[in-house]
């Protein structure tokens, strides 16, 4: 895939180029906003809007990664949204992450398991749920960050253009928050993986 | 899961956290390195810290429910929305200029309300806006010696001057108070000038002379006192005169050619008044349409913002 050839058709109003472009980075887009914003609807819209808005702003974009600036488009429409939902907060009719509700499935992480065990499923899905909760916990701009990096795997120079501070604020958040999550986790010990906590008793 | 507490900075911290992802440099590696293999606890906090971020790198990326591509439509809508700013900053601009012309429109009668409040900070302002004050109702007259009936409630009031005994007469207070409306302040006086004939020199005003100081021979004293036009005294007069009659008035010559000054004056105000007219007389229907243009667009992008949050 030749990006820029598609980012510099996509800025001439080639709307297939940009698709192209769209469904190469979707699963990176919904993943961050899904993770910040601990809502599949919401991220669905919330990365929708995002593309959008992106597509809107393309003579906005000068250069570098484009990936990056996806990425920016991104955590501003997932900010956008929280600052929306903190000036009118909602509950909801049916509790999400219940861990009680054994009807919810979650078959777009299950279908990357090769064949797992119901227990393994269970397990991975409850871990799953306790590093959502622990990253929920952390301060908007530290989970952006944590996610990006820790989850998603973007260098720190990526996550720097994408929330438009400079490297040593990308590392000091970084560590902060996988501080807080260290910290937030020891709540969920037996959901830990085996050698994980294997080690941690070594040490103890 | 229960690491014993590490007593390290937030720099060691965030040097330790670059370092598992390999964002340090060669130095800060060779240093960070060498206390990993002396220090026990150091290499405790770096072992906690990468089975964190080992943990959190273990969650899974999600599929997505279905592809976010977008369709003429939705870039053609979004357009549509996109006049919303243009309504929103066209709104503001027409209502800043609203406002604008509103205060132009209000500013020139402020300053003409604002001008008599002026005048006794300056004299010839003083004298001017007096007379403009009295074309309208009747010359400010002040007549030597026994007013008669017009000058009715000019007396009164305290003496100007002579508080230092330098002007023996004084200056009472009979004149108008936008004539001689300036405090008794004779230690600082406002303006001053020397009366050629200040012996025998009664105090001005139309208060009885018996209540003024006593009238003594000085030489040429200081005196502070209103504008000369209106309080230049006739030194031919007599001493009876000065004894039983008020002591403030304005020859027919000084008074006429004040008033005509005044005249003057006022006519050139009214001519700038109308020339002004016709560009004022347009402010008013601009600022009430660009108040309306302000609302219409304003009710407009309101309307389309409430659209396009559907």
């Amino acid at each position: 895939m030749d990006e820029v050839a598609l980012v510099r058709d996509a800025q001439h109003g080639d709307l297939d180029s940009f698709n192209r472009l769209v469904l190469h980075y979707q699963e990176l887009a919904y993943n961050l906003a899904l993770r910040m914003l601990n809502d599949e609807a919401s991220a669905e819209d919330a990365t929708q809007t995002a593309f959008i808005s992106a597509y809107n702003h393309l003579d906005s974009f000068r250069g570098g990664s484009f990936k990056a600036w996806v990425m920016r488009m991104v955590t501003n429409t997932c900010y956008d949204e929280l600052r929306r939902i903190k000036r009118r907060p909602t509950t909801p009719l049916e509790p999400v992450n219940d861990e009680d509700d054994e009807e919810i499935e979650s078959p777009y992480w299950m279908a990357d398991d090769h064949n797992p065990t119901p227990e393994q499923a269970m397990d991975r899905r409850e871990l799953e749920s306790a590093i959502q909760h622990c990253l929920t916990d952390l301060p908007d701009d530290f989970r952006a960050v944590v996610i990006m990096v820790d989850v998603e795997g973007l260098d720190y120079q990526e996550v720097s253009d994408a929330i438009g501070k400079p490297l040593g604020t990308v590392k000091s958040r970084l560590a902060r928050a996988r501080l807080k999550m260290r910290d937030c986790l020891q709540g969920y010990w037996e959901l830990l993986p085996v050698n994980f906590r294997l080690k941690l008793e070594e040490r103890a | 899961m229960n690491p014993k507490p590490q007593q390290l900075s937030p720099q060691e911290w965030q040097l330790l956290s670059a370092y598992l992802d390999n964002q340090v440099s060669t130095a800060e590696r060779n240093q960070i390195e060498k206390q990993l293999t002396s220090d026990a606890a150091y290499r405790q906090a770096a072992e906690s810290l990468r089975q964190t971020r080992t943990v959190i790198r273990g969650m899974p990326l999600r599929r997505v429910p279905h592809n976010f591509t977008l369709t003429p439509d939705m870039v053609k809508a979004r357009r549509k929305w996109g006049i919303f700013p243009a309504l929103r900053l066209s709104s503001a601009f027409a209502a800043l200029a609203s406002v604008v012309l509103f205060a132009l429109q209000l500013l020139p009668g402020m300053m003409n309300v604002a001008a008599p409040a002026a005048a006794p900070a300056a004299p010839d302002a003083m004298a001017l806006s007096s007379a403009e004050e009295a074309v309208g109702t009747e010359p400010p007259v002040i007549y030597w010696g026994g007013p008669p009936a017009q000058a009715k409630g000019m007396g009164g009031g305290g003496g100007m001057g002579g508080g230092d005994g330098t002007y023996p007469g004084g200056m009472g207070g009979g004149a108008p108070d936008t004539i001689y409306g300036i405090p008794n302040t004779a230690a600082t006086p406002a303006i001053q000038f020397e009366i050629p004939q200040a012996t025998q020199e009664p105090g001005i005003g139309a208060a009885a002379p018996q209540e003024s100081m006593p009238a003594e021979p000085t030489p040429e004293p200081p005196m502070a006192m209103a504008p000369q036009p209106t309080a230049v005294p006739d030194t031919a007069r007599s001493t009876e005169e000065m004894q039983n009659g008020p002591v403030l008035g304005l020859r027919p010559q000084d008074s006429g050619k004040v008033i005509a000054e005044s005249q003057t004056y006022v006519a050139d105000q009214a001519a700038d008044d109308e020339s002004s007219i016709p560009a004022r007389s347009l402010l008013l229907p601009a600022a009430i349409g660009l108040a309306g243009l302000a609302v219409i667009t304003a009710i407009a992008a309101l309307l389309l913002n409430k659209k396009s949050r559907l």
